[in-house]
């Protein structure tokens, strides 16, 4: 590892941040190395955390082993909960969904898996750990802070559960930032050019697209739009239901109430798609309970199948080119991001909109951790020549009279932005003032996404209109809002009590960190347990190989039961789950060997001398 | 419920002027951007960067286009917009054409007729920003009207 080196004071002054690429179907991290940034690859030796958790254990397994085991144990096995977070149970009522949810849990889905309920932060959140965890066996140091990109079009609810989760696993959200942007700072074309880029990514659940005008190292988002619900699974959903029909006919047996079944059977139309972005076919090979269903798939014939997906992302590129007022011919190049980009229809179907041949250079699944790093760089004062100014995707507005929006902020604002309203009260003596905000581009209420009441408190007691109070609503640059209010005639922050419509309340997600703490104390303290018996077992195994040494002999009869009696008392405590102890005891037949040590040495050299062997 | 509004063109450091050089602008903006942003803060000064760099975003928005630079300066003066007896009279005949239309074909060659006009009016309004405010509040007031009739022209064709 090239960190072992010595940076060791350069980083106890400053602790490390990460990117995290927290994806729908992958999830991977990278740090900003003196010469660019680079991904942390994980324990097992792959980048590629695969976003999927199993609970079969007593201990959730993460990454590559929990997909292996969606096969095995697919009822215990989550994945793709990234489409789930800052949602409703009456959002997803009519989705097929492969998890068993709380449809009365309010406002937060709360899934049932293994015999308890977990929120999608919650989820998400062991995935994060996952990745802090290879992080920090990486550095070999605790790993605290982190970026943590998000589709560009997540909304309000979405981008908060996004960072609840990080908060859960443990982590100091620095900030959060737009996939496309990330992968825009990724790309370093800003040392190119000082043009017009589009960034194109599609991904495994979401597909965002966004305009970009760079200037000598800033990064100036115009425009973004995109679709948080369009994705690779939507090709694989496709493919399974076809094949599910396919087999129902061929065998006379319906298999999709197997879970296991449709496991499988997604795992070959993966391999499919995933071959058809190379060669003209592939074959959909699935066998299950010692029958087998193989089918042959033509590119031709995929790309008729997919191509209304394909063409779901088209209208969202020509609305962000509408919003960035700039024609077609003025972007001089298109990035290509996420995994369904390597698909040859969709990069077809890109180049023929933009008349652009798409950059592919960067591998499509690292570029957006890549850029994630880079924007910690900035964040700590590591990058000091880049500048990312984004935007927010969605009009932010509050409610008026007849169920009507009054929009303060304008989608595709460059962020931090900011609107400050006056507030009054329309009858005498009127306490409180409700602000209901709503995020979208409609004119009705009931056709935005609601994203929070804020509650006015305590107003004096004063004739109706009498009261000023001024409400700030800002946009942060993670695209999240934050109220303040402050009372015009005394000038006192008002207070502003907060109800979001979807997701996890303050005190929620405090007593999820508190139980991880918990659950990492734990971990922790059996991590040293463990390491402090492997301690234990060396120095053990050193000193028995040392009695067989001419140097054990030379000791004296008191001096060697010094030492035998220091050896029991270490394989007493060996069992006891306190490491204090082990070390305690570990140190003590330490020194009890001291002697023995200097004996051993002594024998050695004399032995060099004589030029025997030993 | 009513708005507040910071002096936009104070953020920028320039004196009040219709007559903008947004080139220049936005060169101003960048190095603002630079100097200001909380990405380029430490923590403890992040709060109020971010304060102060909402503002500036704000302020480039509203000033880099012509129209909302228009209707900023007229509010920050308590001006109203107000269409002179020919601009009413003009719209007036083009809401009666548009209401007689009875073809498809008709509405059409209204709405065409107004996206050119729509355009004139935006160069005419560049136009008046060396002159003094209420050529500046007329057009702006036709600007309205056409883009009224306009969307009441898409919401026929769309029927």
């Amino acid at each position: 590892m090239p960190f072992q080196i010595d940076f060791s004071e350069a980083r106890a002054a400053k602790p490390k941040a990460i990117g995290i690429d927290l994806g729908t179907t992958n999830s991977l991290a990278a740090f900003m190395d003196l010469t660019g940034p680079a991904i942390i690859p994980g324990a097992d030796g792959h980048n590629i955390v695969p976003s999927v958790v199993n609970f079969t254990d007593a201990d959730p397994v993460i990454g590559n082993e929990a997909k292996a085991r969606l096969v095995t144990h697919p009822a215990d096995t989550v994945y793709s909960v990234k489409r789930l977070m800052g949602r409703g149970p009456a959002d997803v009522a009519h989705e097929r969904l492969p998890f068993q949810f709380d449809s009365a849990a309010g406002n937060v889905i709360r899934l049932n898996v293994a015999g308890r309920q977990w929120t999608p932060p919650e989820i998400s959140a062991l995935v994060l750990r996952q990745l802090k965890r290879n992080a920090e066996a990486y550095f070999n140091e605790p790993v605290t802070q982190a970026v943590i990109t998000v589709p560009a079009y997540f909304n309000d609810a979405q981008r908060q559960a996004t960072k609840d989760a990080g908060r859960i696993a443990g982590l100091e959200v620095l900030r959060l930032v737009n996939e496309p942007t990330a992968a825009s700072l990724a790309y370093g074309l800003d040392k190119r050019s000082n043009g017009v880029i589009a960034v194109y990514d599609f991904g495994g659940g979401t597909f965002d697209i966004s305009i970009l005008k760079l200037h000598d190292g800033i990064f100036e988002v115009l425009a973004t739009n995109g679709d948080t619900h369009l994705g690779g699974d939507d090709i694989d959903d496709l493919l399974i239901q076809i094949g599910l029909e396919d087999i129902a006919s061929e065998w006379r047996e319906d298999v999709s109430t197997s879970l296991e079944a449709v496991q499988l059977l997604r795992r070959a139309v993966i391999r499919a798609k995933e071959e058809l972005s190379f060669v003209p076919t592939a074959s959909i090979d699935f066998e299950y309970r010692g029958r087998r269903y193989q089918r042959e798939l033509t590119r031709p014939l995929f790309e008729q199948l997919i191509r209304p997906i394909v063409e779901r992302t088209l209208e969202p590129c020509r609305a962000a080119i509408r919003d960035a007022a700039i024609a077609i011919d003025q972007i001089d190049e298109v990035v290509m991001v996420g995994g369904s980009t390597r698909i040859p229809l969709v990069r077809q179907a890109v180049e023929a909109l933009f008349r652009a041949k798409p950059h592919t250079e960067l591998n499509p699944d690292e570029v957006v951790a890549l850029g994630a790093a880079v924007q910690a760089g900035i964040l700590s004062g590591d990058v000091e020549d880049k500048l990312l100014l984004d935007v927010t995707p969605l009009s932010l507005g509050i409610e008026t009279m007849g169920g009507v929006v009054s929009r303060l902020i304008h989608r595709n604002s460059t962020i931090p932005a900011s609107a400050t309203e006056q507030f009054t009260t329309a009858v005498d003596g009127q306490r409180n003032v409700l602000i209901h905000v709503v995020q979208g581009e409609r004119e009705l209420v009931k056709d935005c996404r609601s994203l929070a009441r804020f509650d006015l408190k305590n107003i004096d007691p004063a004739p109706a209109g009498y009261p000023r109070i001024e409400v700030r609503f800002l946009i942060d640059a993670n695209g999240i809002l934050n109220v303040t209010a402050r009372d015009q005639r005394t000038g006192v922050e008002h207070s502003v009590e907060v109800k979001p419509s979807y997701g996890l309340s303050d005190e929620q997600v405090e007593a999820m960190i508190l139980e991880s703490y918990e659950k990492a104390e734990d971990d922790l303290r059996e991590r040293q347990v463990r390491e402090a018996r492997v301690e234990a077992d060396n120095i053990l195994a050193a000193v028995e190989k040392a009695k067989q040494n001419e140097a054990w002999f030379d000791l004296s009869d008191d001096e060697k039961a010094v030492v035998d009696r220091s050896i029991n008392e270490l394989l007493v405590v060996y069992h006891a789950d306190d490491h204090h102890l082990i070390r305690a005891k570990i140190d003590q037949l330490n020194g009890s060997t001291l002697k023995l040590a200097e004996n051993m040495m002594n024998t050695a050299v004399k032995g060099a001398l004589k030029g025997t062997k030993i | 419920m009513t708005s507040v509004r910071n002096d936009f063109f104070a953020i920028f450091g320039i004196p009040e002027t219709l007559d903008l050089d947004v080139a220049a602008l936005q060169k101003r903006f960048y190095e603002l951007s630079r100097e200001h942003h909380p990405d380029r803060k430490k923590p403890s000064e992040r709060a109020e960067a971010e304060q102060r760099t909402s503002e500036l975003n704000d302020a480039w928005r509203t000033l880099r286009d012509p129209i909302k630079r228009a209707h900023y300066v007229l509010e920050r003066h308590h001006l109203n917009l107000q269409p002179t007896p020919d601009i009413l009279e003009e719209m007036f005949e083009l809401n009666m054409e548009r209401e007689e239309a009875e073809t498809r074909d008709q509405l059409e060659a209204i709405h065409r007729r107004l996206l050119a006009m729509l355009q004139q009016t935006d160069q005419a309004l560049a136009q008046s920003f060396t002159q003094d405010l209420s050529a500046v509040r007329a057009i702006l007031s036709k600007r309205q009207y056409i883009q009224n009739l306009i969307a009441s022209t898409e919401n026929a064709l769309s029927n």
